[in-house]
């Protein structure tokens, strides 16, 4: 479907996906697409569809509305452009997965087949080999050549930085670092348009070694001024043009500085310029022909540069947009689930004290005692969850001591029968014989054990004769010790089972966290073990929460183990 | 909304009918306890279907509904309740996260989760004692003030 994604402003993040005919585009809560922008009208733009194409059209906005920096009063939206609206700035992305061709028709990824011509790999290269290529002099190469080769390589070279980083200031440093390595600069620097006030800001600055870093850059705000409209990169020099003097004369006495200002020209607009230059002090003579170092040919490429780096600056600015987004979608999501848990404890305890306030109007203890009852079963649930959040939101090494397992194992069993009861359930343990001194953090062991557990009680719910059968074992083979917890109850579908340890995913509906098995599986993996699962809808259910006999003291890269 | 015109049944029982729709044992427990102490009879159902049918098949006095049992599609089953209620819509109390502007009608006897059970019950106190006590308009507006509604909404059913 097409939609428009907020890269800037204070809606960052934001997708608006455009499903009607006719979406608003305002600051007013009755528009589809709302802006929280200051400088947006309450009414400012719609955005309609028609036939395949979607439309902006401005309705008479005071501060007007922008596509890809052109004042527009009515536009057709093609996928990529830049929508700017007050101080906001969003990208549309048209729907058009019709049109793509169905290319796995035409092209196969085939196996071994012995009866077709194979192709076969004469030679591999790495990515690092690839610049390479481009290294190295070949015996009685022409100079011309040797210039696109290398030419050729700052090129590759900046592609290469640009997939390689998303950080846009070490992005911009190591474009700068290549600029050096190719031409003999002086001084040089990258400016960002502030995307706020529009104003230049320097981001990265490179001095050449033998120069003093606190010497100040100054750049003409003419030639800035003449990049930045004319969107043209330039070469300026101030030596003497005047023919009554020998060019190089002048250059001789009183020195020339040259300088090269490009554009960083992206899809959408520039996002800033970047600037070298270099100072040839009187007496020396410049060694390219017509006396100046920087040529017409480093100016074109310092173009391509600045455009390389233009597209990667707008990328990450993207790619933050979208990372942004993410970060709020999981933090609403997590608020609204935790909301949810806490609200209906809180009925209950609402509920239980109600019956308790009945109880004592009328002197009447059962009642009383029946409201207690429900206050205690909120007041262990609000516990069970501030004890997996906890659990789940911790980097925690587990407390190792010597430990029991069966003792832990029994105690979760014990605590349960009062759950297993109510739900008409059978709890059973089998505790293994032969189970060494184990290493293990108990209390942790004791949560993991108790969400499996129950789990498989609330499993039996609409089973006839619900049964949970929680056995220990030991392996001596693999070292490796376990407990298993068994039910008779619904089962999982097989394609619900790699679901199950996913946060907030519950199959409980309103009465699970989503916090008990991921919190049971992290509490396994730091102690170097696992739970896996086998069941049959219909049927029940074993999940065996495993782990080694005494994990390594060092744990800090364990191969998984393998299933018991 | 129209008054009431169905008599009421000859078969009627003495005590009141509660239907308690809600998929939480306990919130049932809490009201069937607090509600049977009041001389009612209560009817029970953890699920929106089961819940409806017993609205069509045993015709009780009141129902309440938690519309957490149809997460995502609230208005649709307040609607399904108050028609399978019909004519006695009125008497359909809802327990919910339903935003009040999207209630299709009757704001008054809509409780906002988490809700406190005195004023709860004592809506259906109201409602159970409507036909005998032929409270009216009034009960209604009392309740309006209670849970703190501003509506000018009353869904009310004239009792006979």
């Amino acid at each position: 479907m097409a939609s428009l994604f907020v890269i800037q402003g204070r809606d960052q993040g934001r997708r608006f996906e455009l499903n009607k005919p006719v979406l608003g585009v305002g600051r007013d809560t009755g528009n589809a697409i709302q802006l929280h922008d200051t400088e947006v009208s309450r009414r400012h733009a719609e955005v309609r569809q028609s036939g395949d194409e979607w439309v902006l059209v401005d309705l008479n906005s005071s501060n007007g509305a922008f596509v890809n920096s052109d004042r527009i009063s009515e536009r057709v939206l093609q996928s990529g452009d830049r929508v700017q609206v007050g101080r906001t700035l969003l990208i549309f992305t048209g729907g058009e997965e019709e049109d793509v061709e169905d290319l796995s028709q035409i092209i196969n990824i085939v196996g071994q087949s012995p009866t077709e011509t194979e192709s076969r790999i004469v030679r591999s290269i790495g990515q690092e080999e690839g610049s390479r290529i481009l290294e190295g002099e070949l015996a009685g190469e022409n100079p011309w050549l040797a210039r696109a080769r290398s030419n050729l390589q700052v090129m590759y070279r900046t592609a290469l930085a640009v997939s390689h980083t998303l950080d846009i200031d070490q992005l911009l440093r190591r474009i700068m670092d290549l600029i050096f390595e190719w031409v003999e600069a002086d001084r040089g620097c990258v400016m960002l348009v502030d995307q706020e006030t529009e104003e230049l800001i320097p981001k990265a600055r490179r001095t050449r070694r033998s120069m003093g870093p606190e010497e100040r850059i100054r750049i003409s705000r003419t030639i800035l001024d003449y990049v930045l409209e004319k969107k043209e990169g330039v070469l300026t020099t101030d030596a003497q043009e005047d023919q009554r003097w020998n060019p190089a004369q002048s250059i001789l006495k009183m020195g020339v500085r040259e300088a090269i200002c490009v554009p960083m020209q992206g899809r959408y607009g520039i996002v800033g310029v970047i600037y070298i230059d270099t100072f040839t002090p009187p007496g020396r003579n410049p060694q390219t022909p017509g006396g100046t170092r920087f040529t017409e040919e480093h100016l074109k490429l310092m173009v391509a540069i600045g455009h390389q780096a233009a597209l990667a600056v707008e990328d990450t600015s993207y790619y933050s947009a979208m990372v942004q987004a993410e970060r709020l979608a999981a933090i609403g999501q997590t608020i609204a689930t935790l909301s949810h848990h806490i609200k209906n404890i809180l009925q209950g305890i609402r509920g239980g004290s109600y019956l308790i306030e009945e109880g004592l109007k009328g002197n009447e203890a059962d009642v009383i005692r029946k409201g207690w009852g429900i206050v205690e079963k909120n007041q262990e649930r609000i516990s069970n969850l501030v004890l997996d959040m906890l659990t789940f939101s911790k980097e925690r090494k587990p407390d190792l001591i010597a430990a029991d397992l069966n003792e832990t194992a029994a105690d979760v069993v014990e605590l349960m029968q009062v759950r297993a009861r109510d739900h008409n359930v059978e709890l059973t343990f089998r505790p293994g014989a032969n189970l060494p001194p184990l290493t293990f953090d108990p209390e942790a062991l004791h949560r993991a054990i108790l969400n499996v557990v129950t789990n498989a009680i609330d499993a039996c719910e609409h089973a006839e004769l619900g049964r949970v059968a929680v056995t220990t074992r030991y392996s001596i083979d693999k070292q490796i010790a376990w407990v298993d917890v068994e039910d008779n109850g619904e089962g999982i579908p097989a394609e619900e089972i790699k679901r199950l340890f996913t946060v907030f995913e519950s199959r409980k509906g309103a009465r699970g966290t989503g916090l008990g098995l991921p919190v049971s599986q992290k509490i396994l993996r730091e102690h170097n073990g696992d739970i896996r699962v086998v069941s049959e809808p219909g049927k029940g259910s074993r999940f065996r929460l495993y782990f080694p006999a005494s994990p390594p003291s060092d744990s800090s890269k364990t191969l998984p183990l393998e299933l018991p | 909304m129209t008054p009431a015109a169905t008599p009421p049944p000859c078969s009627e029982p003495l005590s009141p009918r509660v239907l308690l729709v809600d998929a939480s044992s306990e919130n049932r427990e809490v009201l069937r306890l607090a509600l049977e102490r009041r001389g009612a009879e209560i009817l029970e159902a953890g699920e929106i279907d089961a819940g409806l049918a017993l609205v069509r098949e045993q015709r009780p006095d009141v129902v309440v509904v938690d519309l957490e049992l149809a997460p995502g599609d609230e208005a649709a089953a307040w609607e399904q309740f108050d028609q399978a209620a019909e004519p006695h819509a009125g008497r359909v109390v809802i327990l919910g996260n339903v935003r009040r502007s999207a209630a299709p009608a009757g704001a008054a006897r809509f409780f906002s989760k988490p809700y406190h059970f005195a004023p709860l019950i004592h809506k259906i106190e109201e409602l159970m004692g409507f036909r005998e006590l032929g409270l009216g308009k009034r009960g209604f507006e009392e309740t309006r003030e209670e849970s703190g509604v501003r509506s000018q909404e009353s869904g009310v059913i004239r009792g006979t």
